[in-house]
């Protein structure tokens, strides 16, 4: 496997941490995703896209302060690299030209 | 506030690497929160969910350890490269470990099947043998017989007995079943409570019922098979010889190889067809409180009640005995120590081996010993195989490898080896299961359910190994600063010199002491084997009298048999030496010394009982064969004639006192060579000779020597003329040869084990001690290449070499000697015959050790030392 590639679940949650900047840690990624894509998914998925990325080199991440919610234990923030950056802006590319060629029938 | 359930988060932590636990858990607890909101339940199975699954290979502690997969990877690639790269020494050390794993197998199976005897039944802590203690002139004589009428009395008067019942062996007798007649010995007669209380599996029949009818049968699935084939057995009625008719009630498994009581087949107590059949003046006895015939066990509501039990029997005994008779102590053995401590108590159900918990002891040792022998030899030679890589791990450190990095390629190249041996030596072991059978007799039980039962152990050795061989590699070589690993290239630094020497005298020091300790331990059992019981054993047909009908008419019977031409002698004994049974004990004094009272064993022979039985006589005469002379005169033994002196006591006057107080006054003439009349373990005591007809104890068994080898005809000649004597009793016979058989059989079997087990720990220990040398040799290589090139030759280069390992060897018998000599001579304590400590097998064990090892270092070093040195020191 390329070490540069992005699976579809990692890219979406890549996309939260970009999104969420600075405030993006585990529960706030999972509560916007399933907002967004209308369907649950498990908290430990995110845990391993996230460790995955952060593996790639596509995420950073830091501890935040102790919170009373979580029992005292201090939340994982994560941002979004320069070469995350760039693996967006690749992915989104190769999509929208990929859909600019689509010629223009219906579909119906 | 609510808190999750702590098992989960437990289970979390013990999983979880440390540097994630802190994020996933924070997640898991803000998620808990949000949902408890809500539902505390709901929360709680929210959150055990989510730790499930949260327990991903990627979280996992072990992960943290091996870094990326990829790396993981490389510890196996590069681990079988560097193993391949010396094939020789991995199949020595595949070999070693495996051989010696499967032997420990082995041995555990056969421990493991002795530990588990009488462990199979549900009630088994609470079940007892009540033995009955009978006292002798000479201490107390504890047997296994009790009175018939012993369970039913327990039951009815004692209210810690939960329940109880009543066993005794059955007759061996020609059985009718189904048209066809066949000869059955393993049958038991045995109360109706008998399957409540055992737990012998019925495969047909309700545990309560099966016996509860008179005239009741159970066959085992084998008898029943053999006599009714496919048919069904139940309902069908079986002719039992002397017992009569019986009706098979029910079917059971056979009895599991692992049970103090064995049997095929099991009827209900009913004697009177027996009675009339067999002996008709013996029932009343037989079935009386006075008559001890049968086994009597109790099922107790509880163990601790054991105490009130002892104390309480006596008080029912005295009611059903009466005040006048003597009571007899009563004590009670565990179902469950039946097999290991009843030594010394007499009687058995049916044929059965006692268990030996020394030699028990003693094969755990040896299976200990062969796999510690066969994982340091591993160990000894990884580690100074891994000692030659200290250049790969400077290069792979210079390369940036971190050093749990370099710890882990050892280990997993360790672990792979472990694994693959122990694979091939459980494989091993499961094939050679069948030659064990073969060669002991002892079926082992392994199958599935026991390797997974072993698996816990089995992965933990393992693990174990595969620390122990990867350690010095590991956790040593690993810190080692990269700089200095680099620059020294050579193997040849002090620290790693002295660790060799260490490895291998440790070695040394191993196969020397087991070596030695083997030579001696067969030494001893060949001792024992061929040890002479003092009389001549071969073809001699021991034949118990049972009526008096037959011991009036003895001479009779002698000379009818001795008209037989294939029978060279008869003889009467009051008991025959090494039998079954123990002759009396008496009380000697001299005639003018009445104070002396030596206590002696008494038997009673004819005048040509020391000819018929090859007994030497060493002083004096023998009996001369004058009833009116030979009636007043004594052989001694040699030991009790010390007592009297040796040679002196010929002539001397005995007074002989037995139990009961009959008294018998006769003049010694002859001095016997000192005979084994118990066990060989034993030691021999003083023995009085008497004339058969004495006043002391009556004639109670005939001898027969026969000429040739015995045949059916002349049994049964033997047979047909005893019952023309003896009208009522079926002839008891045994051949003394399968006498003594029996009772040596678990020794002899043991014997056979020990002598495999030690051949295979010497060729683990000399494979060992052949790859240790031969790996240091190969390692000289480029030595060798110098020292050639400077004009050394090649008995030069082969005696440096051997000199080295020579002052090796010499340390190491220094440290082996004395640790085996302390350890052979604990073990032979025991022995009342033992060999004396020579020098000779430890002498013996150095100079092959030494020998060994010289012949390998010339075989390898002859190879180097013939290459062409530029081979040697072109490169490395």
């Amino acid at each position: 496997m390329n070490d540069q590639s992005l699976g579809e679940f990692e890219e979406l949650v890549l996309l939260m941490v970009a999104a969420l900047h600075d405030e993006a840690y585990g529960v706030a990624i999972l509560q916007h995703l399933e907002e967004k894509l209308d369907r649950k998914i498990n908290i430990s998925a995110i845990h391993v896209a996230l460790k995955r990325l952060e593996n790639k080199g596509f995420v950073h991440s830091r501890f935040g302060g102790i919170t009373k919610d979580r029992g005292g234990r201090r939340k994982k923030f994560y941002v979004m690299t320069a070469a995350g950056k760039k693996v967006l802006d690749r992915q989104y590319a190769i999509r929208t030209s990929i859909y600019k060629d689509i010629p223009n029938i219906s579909f119906s | 506030m609510s808190h999750p359930p702590k098992w989960a988060l437990r289970l979390l932590r013990w999983f979880c690497r440390e540097d994630y636990l802190v994020e996933i858990e924070g997640d898991l607890f803000e998620l808990y929160y949000l949902r408890a909101k809500d539902s505390i339940r709901s929360a709680n199975l929210f959150f055990v969910w989510n730790v499930f699954r949260s327990f991903r290979p990627i979280n996992w502690k072990v992960m943290k350890a091996f870094g990326s997969p990829g790396m993981f990877r490389s510890y196996f690639k590069i681990g079988f490269r560097s193993l391949m790269k010396d094939p020789r020494f991995s199949l020595i050390n595949l070999v070693g470990l495996s051989v010696g794993l499967s032997i420990f197998l082995i041995i555990a199976l056969l421990v493991q099947h002795e530990l588990s005897f009488d462990q199979f039944h549900a009630k088994g802590e609470r079940i007892y043998q009540v033995i009955q203690v009978f006292e002798n002139a000479d201490g107390d004589d504890p047997e296994i017989f009790t009175s018939l009428k012993l369970s039913e009395a327990l039951r009815l008067d004692l209210p810690m007995v939960e329940n109880a019942v009543t066993i005794h062996g059955a007759a061996s007798t020609w059985v009718d079943a189904n048209g066809r007649k066949f000869f059955e010995e393993d049958g038991i007669v045995a109360g109706p409570q008998f399957f409540e209380i055992f737990d012998f599996e019925l495969l047909a029949g309700e545990k309560s019922q099966v016996l509860s009818e008179k005239r009741s049968i159970v066959l085992s699935e084998s008898l029943a098979q053999k006599f009714f084939d496919l048919e069904q057995p139940i309902g069908q009625e079986i002719d039992l010889g002397y017992y009569g008719r019986f009706t098979v009630s029910g079917l059971m498994k056979d009895t599991p190889a692992n049970s103090y009581i064995q049997f095929n087949f099991i009827i209900t107590q009913d004697y009177d067809i027996y009675f009339e059949n067999v002996a008709s003046w013996w029932p009343a006895w037989f079935q009386s409180w006075q008559g001890n015939p049968a086994a009597t066990y109790v099922l107790l509501d509880d163990p601790s009640s054991k105490d009130d039990f002892e104390l309480s029997i006596n008080n029912t005994l005295k009611k059903y005995l009466g005040d006048d008779q003597k009571i007899n102590r009563h004590y009670l053995l565990g179902l469950q120590d039946l097999h290991f401590n009843s030594h010394g108590i007499d009687g058995r159900v049916n044929e059965y081996v006692k268990g030996d918990s020394r030699q028990i002891q003693f094969l755990m040792g040896i299976a200990v010993v062969i796999l510690a022998m066969a994982c340091f030899n591993y160990i000894n030679i990884s580690t100074s195989r891994y000692i030659r890589r200290t250049r790969e791990v400077g290069i792979r450190k210079a390369m940036g490898a971190y050093n749990h990095q370099v710890t882990n390629q050892f280990l997993v190249e360790s672990f792979i080896m472990v694994l693959a041996s122990f694979s091939l030596g459980l494989l091993l072991a499961i094939i050679l299961t069948p030659y064990f059978h073969a060669l002991t007799g002892i079926d082992l039980d392994f199958n599935w359910i026991t390797v997974l039962k072993g698996a816990p152990l089995f992965i933990g050795a393992i693990v174990l190994v595969t620390l122990f061989a990867g350690f010095y590699p590991a956790f040593h070589l690993s810190r080692f600063p990269v700089v200095s690993v680099l620059k020294n290239l050579t193997i040849s630094s002090r620290g790693n010199g002295t660790i060799r020497k260490v490895l291998v005298t440790l070695q040394y020091v191993f196969v020397i002491s087991i070596l030695a300790a083997l030579i001696i331990v067969n030494k001893q059992y060949s001792f024992l084997g061929g040890r002479s019981l003092g009389f001549d054993t071969d073809k001699l047909l021991v034949i118990e009298i049972n009526s008096g009908a037959v011991r009036e008419n003895y001479i009779n019977l002698k000379n009818e048999l001795l008209q037989q031409a294939d029978i060279l002698n008869v003889t009467g004994l009051t008991r025959m030496i090494s039998g079954y049974r123990s002759s009396a004990t008496v009380n000697v004094h001299a005639v003018e010394e009445p104070m002396q009272n030596q206590s002696m064993r008494f038997y009673g022979m004819e005048a040509d009982g020391l000819s018929t039985l090859d007994i030497e006589l060493i002083e004096g005469s023998d009996f001369n064969g004058q009833t009116s002379l030979d009636s007043t005169s004594l052989i001694l033994n040699e030991t009790a004639a010390q007592q009297y002196g040796g040679h002196a006591a010929l002539g001397q006057f005995l007074k002989i006192e037995s139990a009961t107080g009959s008294v018998l006054q006769a003049k010694v003439v002859g001095i016997a060579k000192d005979f084994h009349y118990r066990s060989l373990h034993e030691p021999i005591g003083p023995v009085v000779i008497g004339y058969y007809l004495n006043p002391i104890e009556g004639l109670d068994d005939i001898v027969v020597r026969l000429k040739g080898a015995h045949t059916r005809e002349t049994l049964e000649i033997i047979e047909k003329i005893h019952n023309k004597y003896d009208t009522n009793d079926v002839m008891t016979w045994e051949f003394m040869d399968d006498m003594i058989q029996r009772a040596y059989e678990k020794e002899l079997i043991f014997h056979r084990i020990f002598i495999g087990a030690s051949v295979v720990s010497i060729v683990i220990a000399l494979l060992g001690v052949i790859g240790l040398a031969a790996y240091f040799v190969v390692s000289k290589s480029k030595e060798f290449g110098i020292r050639k090139v400077l004009g050394a030759s090649f008995a030069d280069i082969l005696l440096l070499q051997e000199k080295g390992f020579f002052m090796l060897i010499l340390l190491a018998s220094m440290i082996a000697i004395p640790l085996s000599w302390i350890l052979a001579d604990l073990w032979l304590v025991d022995y009342a015959y033992r060999v004396e400590l020579t020098a000779s097998p430890f002498f013996l064990a150095v100079l092959s050790v030494g020998m060994l090892t010289a012949f390998t270092i010339y075989l390898v070093g002859y190879r180097i030392a013939n290459e062409n040195p530029v081979n040697s020191l072109k490169y490395e």
